[in-house]
């Protein structure tokens, strides 16, 4: 490393220092001994690159550098929290592989002080990266001991401005709110249509189709100023048969 | 007891001649010891598929019948111990295979085996082979009581083999009699007590240790009947969709059945909301439902309030709605696929003029009476129709009915189903070939349309074959493929349309606004841009447009057979004799989804296929080794002619042609059958049967090897003859009764497969009757080669179709002769 390096980082740190920053990174009660872990990786889920997508927004980055993924999953899978894989957490659910967690973040297109609802908060985990990004999160979940384990969680953490609750997603938040954004973490065999009510115009929808330990394939979907919406498949497989017929 | 009386005064009669011959009483225990371990084997197949998924059978089922192989090798390796004191052995292996039922099936629940976390962590590559190796030990303790009194009584060997085999069809028909009447329990627990029954006829032999016995009888009668409650019921996986329903808010098992062809579980929860195919653009939330579920997946909606007036609009503005649009008067419908409650109540309120439902599983008219009763019972839910009450139900294979039918239709809606993990390579689909789309278009009224529904999988494959399908069969008749066939799609669900007529503009235009109404893309389409046909949901990389359009090119045929030659998956139509539907893997293709998709290759290949070849890939090596572990632990010299490998080459190829004839006879017979189940029992049946007759009435005759050539030269012709005729067999039974059908099929198969139960005990017979060891060994080659043969046997049915495997398997039974023929002259 030459001296313009060592420059640059210094220029960069000190920025850092300085700028008034619009992300509110949660500070965790406690230091834990998977720092290096979750470094290795945020490494791999930047140079993760699913057929030219990757997710190389600084803030979804730190955001996933900074929440302890292994204090969300079961005791007994702590030592897999950080690998590139979903991960059971019973009742037949799962947490998601990071890197999903991190391009569906990214889908989103989170700004501070958005407001996001979460259908399906499962572990907590895609709330608690939520909240780095945004102070307004609300999130719903349908199984019972989840939820509550979820809620446990949350205020062990001090994740406590989480708004959750336990109940049916399908309907949306109880009052009627309307959300910015809104992520759908359980695979979806259809859109639920009220909640597409609850999408602000210009609003954007996330959700994953197909099994989570199957090809998932992500579902943005946009909703235009005068209320339309459109979806998008975010899976641009590059594989073309050969007779290039696909081009 | 009078039973017990009657066998015992038997017994003493027959006693004085069992130095010499097997006894009836010695027949009666190995054919009932038969008939435990066949239940067991075909009512674990229902288990494994609730347990986990249905996939999974023939792996789990092969790997556990290494049993019968390792228990030949094993009788080898203990042989003088075994000639020496053969009733203790025969009592120790029954008293083990009777315990060994209910402890496998206690050990296997408890493996943490998570199927859909295979492509993710290794450690479930552990877990399946410990599951698999937990079935193991029936198998292994009914592989050595055969072969024990097979290396006692070789003289008889014959008569031995039959009862073995008639016990066995036996077994397997009592399985299957138990599934069709609702008694999955209770068949599980039929296994031990068969066991136990031949237990107790072996112990009425030892009437000076009755004490013993009844101490024994009544330790293994507590451990069973209290086992019911001990044992784990077969349950779902938790990872399963059921499972996981089950888990939400306010969930209920409201009923539950088991038929030979699936579990139905019924669920209500406040969290289901399937409206298929509905559009974005819909105002309306989902309709009250239940969902029901086979054997804990494939979750259909069953709805509960659809026939009130503020439904209608749902399915106006469903894609299922799209083929009404074709119409010119109100329709009569016919529906062949999924989702009956949506897809016929789309049908009502489209105004269809009358309404038919094929219901192939027979699920419906139990399903109606069980919801009859909910409602009845349960005044909370507002249940009124699940479907509408002008329906008729045909409970037939779609293929049949469209065959028989003298009806013609203006609308046929079927679905092509397909599994998104891509497991179900190995299932036929007789309705989606050739011949039954063909059929099914021949149906249609002169403007009548087909419609075809299936998931979008990320890169098209089995809906890519079908339209292929369906283009060669516009071809074949003379219709220009782009003048009759449209598809439109949202973002998960795929409609190909096909008309009788060439569309018209009228018809194009009314369907062209209705999709731009309720946004809806068109994929194949008159005067469509690429640009058009991804503009609500848009889709990257290879779109649906132009495959279609390379498919359907007017200009030149050579650019779709170009296509279907070179695209990623196998695309190739679909025939009777290679009805593989979703068996698209190609080995070509493999290099370039690795290098496309380095991390996700595996998610998208078939996963049916490569557990094929990885179980293949297992036990091939695990076979060989515990064929050679014998001879390497057992050094002693041997006549020279039996150290050759021609024994070797005779039983293996008896044991993988027999899998290979019978796997053959049931994928072909399911056409004939209607359905797996009745298959499945009516080929295991007669092939056990004959070949177990054929064994009894021919195996202990002597016949010269060139003339054993010679008949299996005559054998193979008829056999493979017979095999062809199969399908004109179908044409001309079509209007038979299932009763009458199942009874031709059952006489055809049983007389053309008699041959077969002649040639084991014949080689068998040929060895040294002073080297019982050489016996088990030859009998451990038959059980490894058979295992082999239920692995490679639906690698060669999927990549080379039917007649391929049988001619494979009777090249195999030629080979085994001219061994044997080369064996005598020298």
């Amino acid at each position: 490393m030459n001296m313009f390096h060592w420059r640059l980082m210094l220029i960069t740190t000190l920025m850092w220092g300085v700028m008034p920053s619009a992300v509110a990174t949660h500070k965790y009660p406690q230091a834990d001994g998977f720092v290096l872990q979750r470094q290795q990786m945020v490494a791999t889920i930047k140079d993760y690159k699913v057929a030219g997508i990757n997710v190389n927004e600084q803030r979804i980055l730190n955001a996933m550098a900074n929440v302890p993924r292994h204090r969300f999953v079961p005791p007994h899978q702590r030592t897999k929290a950080y690998q590139d894989s979903p991960l059971s957490i019973g009742f037949g659910q799962t947490i998601s592989q990071p890197y999903i967690v991190a391009l569906m973040t990214q889908l989103a297109d989170i700004s501070f002080g958005m407001k996001v609802l979460e259908i399906g908060t499962g572990s907590g985990y895609q709330a608690a990266i939520l909240f780095e990004l945004t102070p307004n999160v609300y999130t719903m979940e349908i199984i019972s001991p989840l939820a509550n384990r979820s809620a446990k969680l949350f205020n062990q953490l001090a994740l406590t401005k989480i708004n959750h609750q336990h109940g049916n997603g399908y309907y949306g938040w109880p009052q009627n709110l309307q959300f910015d954004r809104i992520l759908v973490t359980a695979a979806a065999a259809h859109i639920p249509v009220p909640l597409l009510k609850q999408l602000k115009p210009g609003g954007r929808m996330v959700i994953p189709i197909g099994p989570v330990w199957g090809n998932q394939e992500l579902l943005l979907i946009s909703k235009d100023e005068l209320g339309n919406s459109s979806t998008r498949s975010i899976l641009p497989v590059r594989f073309v048969p050969l007779t290039g017929t696909g081009n | 007891m009078l039973l017990l009386c009657k066998a015992r005064i038997v017994i003493l009669a027959a006693n004085h001649s069992e130095r010499r011959h097997a006894g009836l009483i010695t027949l009666f225990a190995l054919a009932l010891v038969s008939a435990a371990v066949l239940n067991f084997e075909v009512l674990l197949t229902r288990h494994i598929a609730i347990e986990h998924w249905h996939h999974l059978t023939t792996v789990v089922i092969a790997i556990a019948l290494l049993g019968f192989g390792v228990a030949g090798s094993v009788a080898m390796l203990l042989s003088k111990s075994i000639i020496s004191h053969y009733r203790g052995f025969l009592l120790l292996c029954s008293l083990a295979l009777v315990l060994s039922f209910p402890i496998s099936q206690l050990l296997a629940s408890m493996i943490p085996l998570n199927m859909l976390a295979l492509p993710w962590f290794g450690q479930q590559f552990f877990y399946l082979l410990l599951y698999a190796l937990c079935w193991l030990p029936p198998f292994f303790l009914a592989g050595l009581y055969i072969i024990v009194n097979f290396m006692r009584w070789p003289r008889v060997i014959s008569r031995l083999y039959g009862a073995d085999l008639i016990g066995a069809a036996l077994g397997a028909a009592l399985a299957l009699f138990m599934l069709e009447f609702d008694q999955f329990a209770f068949g599980m627990l039929l296994s031990p007590l068969l066991a136990m029954v031949a237990l107790l006829l072996l112990l009425s032999r030892l009437a000076a240790k009755i004490a013993i016995i009844t101490l024994i009888i009544a330790s293994i009668s507590i451990l069973l009947f209290s086992g019911q409650q001990l044992l784990p019921a077969t349950q779902v996986n938790a990872f399963k969709e059921l499972s996981i329903r089950q888990n939400q808010l306010d969930a209920k098992l409201l009923w539950q059945r088991d038929s030979a062809q699936s579990r139905l579980s019924m669920v209500s929860s406040s969290g289901q909301h399937a409206s298929p195919g509905l559009s974005l653009n819909s105002e309306s939330a989902a309709l009250p439902q239940w969902q029901l579920f086979l054997d804990g997946a494939q979750a259909t909606p069953i709805l509960l309030s659809a026939d009130k007036g503020t439904s209608k609009a749902v399915f106006a503005q469903s894609i299922y709605a799209a083929p009404y649009q074709l119409l010119k008067r109100q329709p009569d419908v016919l529906l062949l696929g999924a989702d009956p409650s949506w897809n016929s109540w789309t049908a009502y309120w489209q105004q269809a003029n009358s309404i038919t439902l094929i219901d192939q599983h027979k699920h419906l008219l139990p399903l109606l009476t069980a919801v009859n009763a909910m409602a009845e019972d349960n005044s909370t839910e507002q249940v009124s129709k699940i479907i509408p009450e002008q329906v008729k139900i045909a409970n037939l294979h779609p293929r049949r009915f469209v065959e028989t039918t003298t009806q013609y239709f203006d609308l046929i809606m079927a679905s092509i189903g397909s599994d998104p993990v891509g497991s179900a390579a190995f299932s036929t689909n007789y309705l989606m070939t050739l011949q039954g789309l063909s059929s099914a278009f021949a149906q249609l009224e002169p403007n009548g349309v087909l419609a075809i529904s299936n998931i979008m999988a990320p890169l098209p494959r089995d809906n890519l074959r079908v339209i292929n399908t369906v283009v060669t069969m516009l071809r074949q008749q003379q219709l220009a493929p782009r003048q009759h066939l449209l598809v439109i799609r949202d973002w998960r669900t795929l409609l190909l349309l096909v008309s009788k007529q060439p569309i018209n503009k009228q018809q194009a235009e009314k369907l062209y606004l209705w999709s731009q109404q309720w946004r809806f893309d068109l994929a194949a389409f008159p005067g469509l841009t690429r640009e058009q046909a991804n503009r609500y949901h848009i889709k990257s990389g290879v779109l649906y447009f132009d495959l279609i359009a390379a498919l359907t090119d007017p200009a030149s045929e050579v650019k779709s057979a170009d296509l279907t030659n070179q695209y990623a998956f196998d695309i190739a139509p679909s025939t009777d004799h290679k009805p593989y539907l979703f068996h698209s893997f190609r080995w070509q293709s493999l290099g370039q989804l690795i290098a496309d998709l380095p991390q996700r290759w595996p998610l998208l290949v078939g996963w049916g296929y490569i557990l094929s070849l990885a179980s293949l890939a297992l036990i091939a090596p695990l076979a060989l080794i515990f064929i050679m572990l014998p001879l390497y632990m057992n050094r002693q010299p041997q006549p020279s002619e039996y150290r050759k490998f021609r024994p070797l080459v005779y039983f293996s190829c008896l044991g993988f042609g027999f899998m290979a004839i019978e796997i053959a006879l049931l994928q072909q017979t399911i056409l004939l059958l209607d359905s797996l189940t009745s298959a499945l029992a009516t080929v295991l049946s007669a092939v056990l049967i004959g070949s177990g007759a054929g064994s009894i009435l021919f195996g202990a005759k002597t016949i010269s090897p060139s003339r054993l050539m010679l008949l299996i030269w005559l054998y193979s012709a008829v056999l493979f003859s017979a095999f062809i005729g199969f399908l004109e067999l179908f044409q001309a039974t079509l209007a038979w009764s299932h009763l009458a059908r199942i009874s031709l099929v059952f006489i055809v198969i049983a007389v053309l497969t008699m041959p077969l139960g002649l040639l084991l005990p014949y080689g068998l017979r040929r060895l040294p009757e002073q080297q019982p060891m050489l016996l088990a060994w030859c009998w451990a080659i038959n059980g490894f080669a058979s295992v082999t043969g239920v692995l490679v046997a639906p690698i060669i049915a999927m990549e080379f179709g039917l007649q391929v495997l049988l001619a494979s398997a009777l090249c195999c039974y030629l080979l085994a002769g001219w061994v044997n023929l080369a064996s005598t002259r020298s």
